[in-house]
């Protein structure tokens, strides 16, 4: 019954946007008229998406995507998250992210009307190719024809709180720059006043922030599920979110910047176009299979060639406005050798080609194979060695950008920022020195730090500090700039001054990590609801009264008849100290310990640019 | 030189749209595991009879056989659609084995269900807590496999098996 | 310095960014990728010693020997051909014999590969039963997979 709801409140939905983009040409509806209509259409793909999500919580097998995602021993929040932890249902939260945008773009206020109702024709054009692309490849309102009592199953590697949160959150991002696509588009044709530049940028920061946060829960998740100390494998789902992130805040730096200039709106709507595109395209790569990943659903060409012509028509449809209208001539760029502009210029550069790079080395597979018809794959190496070197200069500049001045090259207070540049470097390396010396460990310290010692001086030189609302408003960009310096601090120190333990140990044994004296106490299997737990227990620290107990081990799930690994962290503030239970001969246990050090930098600034981001929003 | 600037993008579109496109109808799919059943020896399993305690199935019982392992129930009701063909496949092919088990049923349902519409099995095994049905990776029923003479899984049906597929895609194999 | 001269500069610089990227990105597209190869295609090819690939197959039966808790040797097969090969380190969860499994790495000595990563595939809903009599004899499940 549920199912069937969902399904019709779907068709209905499409039918509704067909209807508009119709009204809009022969009807004339009225403003009220219209906005009704499209909050209607939103309501309606919202209710099929929860009557989805009804039948996943009360585990309705008749419905087809159920019993193939779901089984009824399952907690709760799983059931409830299964529904999106399928391609079905995640193409359905897609959609669904889409209206709630448009939802929300309908309540707006200060927008001319026009503009507005143009905006909302595109998105009801995207919601029709979307919808459709669900009705005729990916229903999930399917009937399931064999009578069962029981589920299929989750994929037990998404069994966990972080991945349950993390797509919702990274479609709202994705799918976010939708509506920035569209008055991009809108803005386009009206080709009025500059107002839409303040809505865009609205909008696109917090898509920019949502995206932030999708794909740090998703690197979190995989630093603490998948075993391998490592946080970030430039594997080809990671590298799809990182597009339009990159991109992204290329975008929102251009849009901030845009108060003083207007011959970027050009480059504006460009970037507005290219990050919905590479979300769609993102979808695409996952969606039909074509790249080989721990997150890849089942593939299907059919499903691949669909989103490959909508993802051809969005951007092919968005480029090809843009050659031909393009936005009325406006000044000409004041740029000098070092000032905003300038700095804009050279930052969106090295955005776009560490863009490029990492697009390059993703889709470099598909082109090799279909050529040569060899299968290649590129691997965590080349982004490392060529996206980092790309950033770098990028990174400098970001330091002293926010202080540089519009009009001319002067540098206020600049002696300050040498002096500070150059005891900074001495202290750095006088680290380094004492510790092994590391090429990239140096030169990431010293930018992280720098980043953030600049930042500091800005603040404290440029404005009088003040401890009201306001004045954090004003040193927000410098505040989401240390957020960058801090996590690049982190990135440095987990990546190269991760240090790696191996242990062969027997139940009982001692070993010392770091100084310490660790005892591996026992293995111990239990039984919990859906899963067994094989564990390893260990005392960290036992000389002390206050010794942790670290928990390492694998995860059993019967129903799937899958084993997770269940990695033991013990977070400090300035380490991770990190156990991995391998195999056993002869009652020797093979335990691996990674010391990670300064990782929950990387988390601290994530967290504080996204502070920044929701700040920004509220700035006009 | 705007223009042709501002062409670029739609150009790397079209590259990388044609490349996609390509790669998808050469039909490769790097995610395709083979069948990890199909072709394998089948599951061993040790059963009861269901009409007597006393009489077992065992893997060894079945070798040198060609089978047709049918899992079935009285409270499944596809079961019910596919249960005539069953006959028609045992007038047909009466070299052919045909194995049932009854897959976590009460025992008198079962008994019952088989006198109503008839008993198409050699034999018919009784799984009364699923742990055969585990074995097989059977998701829901009914569920039919065909097994060869040398104890390899050569055909796996989910679902009620309708004329269509016992025409042409079990008969082939018979 | 005249606005000009400025710009001037500008342009050079964002030029020169331009083109170390492009260079960086052609040198590092021929290092850092791996080719994907079967077993067979291996025998075929001539492969360089300590040169980076990945191998595609199953795990041969009865070829898995555990040197010591972290010393693994086995061999990848397509059926035809098979390799050896070495590992050190921790196994995926769903590595197992007769199992679908990617590794990357190089040959060490003609006959002996070296893997570096080891990737395993599984079908998601079938678990062959040697893995379970395998989990059994291992004695830390349950007997009972109700």
């Amino acid at each position: 019954m549920s199912s069937l709801i969902g399904f019709l409140s779907l068709v209905f939905a499409i039918g509704i946007n067909f209807y508009l983009i119709l009204s809009r040409y022969i009807f004339k509806f009225k403003k009220q008229r219209f906005n009704f209509s499209i909050r209607l259409s939103s309501l309606l793909t919202l209710l099929s998406f929860f009557s989805l999500m009804y039948a996943y919580v009360t585990s309705d097998f008749s419905n087809y995507n159920v019993f193939q995602n779901s089984h009824s021993d399952k907690p709760l929040i799983y059931k409830i998250s299964g529904t999106w932890g399928n391609h079905e249902g995640s193409m359905l939260l897609w959609l669904c992210m889409l209206s709630i945008f448009s939802f929300l773009f309908s309540f707006s206020k200060n927008i001319e009307n026009n503009f507005q109702k143009l905006t909302l024709i595109i998105q009801a054009f995207l919601h029709i190719l979307f919808g459709l692309f669900i009705v005729f490849t990916s229903n999930p309102f399917l009937v399931n024809s064999i009578f069962v009592d029981e589920g299929l199953g989750l994929n037990p590697i998404l069994q966990d709180p972080g991945l349950a949160v993390h797509p919702p959150i990274l479609y709202a991002g994705y799918v976010g720059y939708s509506i920035v696509f569209s008055i991009a588009i809108a803005g386009l044709f009206q080709n009025t006043d500059d107002e839409w530049l303040y809505v865009a940028k609205k909008w696109s920061l917090i898509s920019w922030t949502f995206l932030t946060g999708g794909i740090a829960l998703g690197s979190y998740w995989a630093y603490y599920e998948l075993g391998w100390g490592g946080w970030w494998f430039w594997d080809p789902v990671e590298n799809i979110s990182l597009m339009p992130w990159i991109a992204g805040l290329a975008l929102v730096h251009s849009l901030i910047m845009v108060r003083g200039e207007q011959a970027i709106k050009k480059w504006i709507v460009f970037l507005s176009i290219l990050c919905f595109s590479l979300s769609v395209f993102g979808t695409f790569l996952v969606r039909s299979g074509i790249l080989t990943s721990v997150h890849s659903f089942a593939a299907d060409a059919s499903r691949g060639i669909f989103i490959l012509l909508i993802f051809f028509i969005i951007t092919g449809f968005g480029f090809l406005v843009f050659l031909l209208k393009e936005p009325k001539k406006s000044n000409n760029l004041n740029l000098f050798f070092i000032n905003k502009v300038s700095a804009l210029l050279i930052n969106n550069i090295l955005m776009i080609i560490a863009t490029l790079t990492i697009l390059l080395g993703t889709i470099y597979p598909i082109i090799i194979e279909v050529l040569y018809n060899k299968r290649i794959s590129v691997g965590g190496p080349y982004f490392n060695s060529t996206v980092i070197p790309i950033m770098i200069p990028g990174f400098l500049l970001m330091s002293i950008a926010p202080i540089l001045s519009w009009q001319t090259n002067k540098i206020n207070n600049s002696k300050k920022y040498v002096l500070g540049f150059i005891i900074l470097s001495i202290l750095v390396l006088i680290q380094s020195y004492f510790l092994d010396f590391n090429t990239w460990g140096f030169i990431g310290l010293l930018l992280g730090f720098w980043i953030i010692l600049a930042s500091i001086i800005a603040i404290f030189t440029s404005y009088k500090i003040k401890l009201n609302i306001k004045f954090f408003k004003i040193i927000n960009p410098h505040i989401a700039h240390i957020g960058v310096g801090i996590a690049i601090v982190g990135i440095t120190c987990s990546s190269v001054f991760q240090n790696e333990l191996d242990f062969n140990l027997i139940e009982g044994d001692e070993f010392t990590v770091n100084g310490k004296t660790v005892l591996f106490e026992k293995i111990e299997t239990t039984n919990q609801i859906n899963f067994q737990a094989l564990r390893g227990k260990f005392l960290y620290d036992i000389e002390k009264n206050l010794s942790k107990k670290i928990e390492a081990g694998k995860n059993y799930y019967p129903v799937s008849k899958m084993i997770t690994s269940e990695a033991g962290i013990l977070h400090q503030w300035n380490k991770d100290i990190y156990f991995i239970l391998g195999d056993q001969k002869n009652n020797e246990w093979f335990v691996k310990v990674l010391i990670n050090p300064f990782v929950s930098f990387i988390w601290l600034g994530v967290i504080v640019m996204m502070y920044s981001g929701l700040i920004a929003v509220t700035r006009r | 030189m705007n223009r042709i600037i501002i062409l670029t993008p739609l150009v790397i579109l079209l590259i990388i749209c044609i490349f996609s496109l390509t790669y998808l109808l050469s039909g490769k799919d790097p995610n395709k595991p083979p069948s990890a059943l199909l072709n394998k020896d089948v599951p061993s399993f040790d059963s009861i009879s269901l009409y007597n305690a006393k009489e077992t199935i065992k893997t060894i019982d079945i070798k040198n056989k060609k089978t047709l392992i049918n899992f079935f129930a009285s409270w499944c009701s596809p079961c019910k659609i596919e249960h005539p063909l069953f006959f028609e496949i045992r007038k047909k092919y009466p070299k052919l084995y045909l194995l049932g088990f009854n897959h976590k049923d009460q025992t008198a349902d079962a008994k019952k269900y088989l006198e109503d519409d008839g008993n198409p099995y050699d034999f018919v095994g009784v799984d009364s807590d699923g742990l055969i049905a585990l074995e097989f990776g059977v998701f829901g029923l009914p569920e039919t496999y065909l097994i060869n003479e040398d104890g390899k899984i050569i055909y796996k049906y989910m679902g009620p098996i309708t004329k269509d597929i016992l025409k042409n895609e079990i008969e082939p194999l018979l | 310095m005249s606005i000009r001269y400025q710009r001037l500069l500008l342009i050079l610089i964002s030029v020169i960014l331009i083109l170390s990227s492009i260079l960086l990105i052609l040198y590092n597209v021929r290092e850092n990728i791996s080719y994907f190869y079967t077993p067979s295609e291996i025998t075929d090819a001539d492969i360089e010693l300590n040169k980076r690939i990945r191998i595609g197959g199953f795990v041969e039966k009865g070829s898995f020997i555990k040197l010591s808790s972290n010393n693994f040797k086995f061999k990848i097969t397509d059926n035809i051909n098979s390799i050896n090969v070495k590992y050190t380190g921790i196994l995926p969860d769903l590595f197992r014999e007769e199992q679908g499994a990617v590794i990357e790495g190089s040959f060490e000595t003609n006959k002996i590969f070296n893997a570096g990563i080891v990737f395993a595939k599984h079908d998601e809903n079938y678990m062959p039963s040697s893995i379970k009599s395998d989990l059994e004899k291992k004695g830390y499940w349950n007997k009972k997979y109700k």
